[in-house]
């Protein structure tokens, strides 16, 4: 099972190399939260430790929702200011 | 048996998710993905993050959708294989071969770190069922971490308002 789990946190990772925009950006980062809460979740249930598996994955799980509400808040307000949501665009917010 | 349908559904919709051009596509196929992943807690008898997952993936995937369709990416092709003599001379392959080795190079280093896990995994022992357990022992044991949360997604919220306010004078559209 442990593959699975670093499978798609790996194909979040090669998702994360691919993509140019922030949506694509954003899929890829959910891909590698996905993989990394069921490791940790695997990860308590072989070491004996099945509840703190859980928890930490609860907090990693919550901890990606505020990723997402800044990825859509940095891509409306890039869409506002240059029409576009590409990551290149991204330094010319810098002031 | 029905938890290797469910990684096998949650593998094929990740791939797709991470490789598909089509922005319709990789929403769809990340929100089977999350579903899948959720289905396979349940069958790890994890209840509480089974249902969390179910919801955040839902609003993921909606959010994905209208966001999509707001910047105009929802239907277009981002990185597709239509034209695959262009797909090999722009680098496109270059690129996708060498993130797609990325993704199995992680994979097999999280599986060769982890270690094996105990043949009997599935069968759940009396007290790692319950839910009043994972309250107490957040509360009890990881305080500061859920403050920590709370807070981040706070900010977050209040970041994300900020950030994403309407155009405001001075700024200067190029």
């Amino acid at each position: 099972m442990i593959w699975l789990a670093g499978l798609i946190g790996g194909m979040g990772l090669a998702c994360l190399i691919l993509r140019s925009t922030l949506l694509g950006i954003m899929v890829g980062i959910q891909l590698l939260i996905l993989g990394g809460t069921l490791i940790f979740v695997l990860a308590g249930i072989s070491s004996g430790a099945r509840l703190e598996g859980h928890v930490v994955a609860l907090f990693v799980t919550l901890g990606g929702m505020a990723q997402l509400v800044a990825g859509f808040a940095l891509a409306i307000r890039l869409f506002y200011l240059r029409n576009k949501t590409e990551m290149s665009e991204l330094r010319s917010l810098k002031r | 048996m029905i938890l290797w349908i469910f990684s096998l559904i949650a593998l094929v919709a990740v791939v797709i998710a991470a490789f598909a051009g089509d922005v319709r596509r990789v929403t769809l196929a990340l929100w089977i993905a999350g579903l899948s992943v959720g289905c396979i807690y349940l069958t790890l008898s994890a209840e509480v993050l089974a249902i969390i997952q179910w919801i955040l993936s839902t609003l993921t995937a909606i959010s994905f959708t209208f966001f999509g369709a707001m910047f105009g990416e929802y239907g277009s092709r981002e990185g597709g294989t239509s034209n695959f003599i262009a797909y090999f001379k722009d680098g496109r392959f270059l690129l996708t071969s060498s993130g797609l080795l990325v993704g199995i190079g992680f994979a097999a280093l999280i599986w060769l770190g982890a270690g094996r896990i105990h043949p009997n995994f599935l069968i759940v022992p009396e007290s790692g069922n319950d839910i009043a357990a994972l309250g107490k022992s957040i509360t009890d044991h990881h305080l500061l971490s859920l403050e920590v949360l709370a807070l981040t997604l706070f900010l977050a919220l209040i970041g994300g308002g900020v950030l994403a306010r309407p155009e405001v004078q001075g700024e200067v559209q190029s």
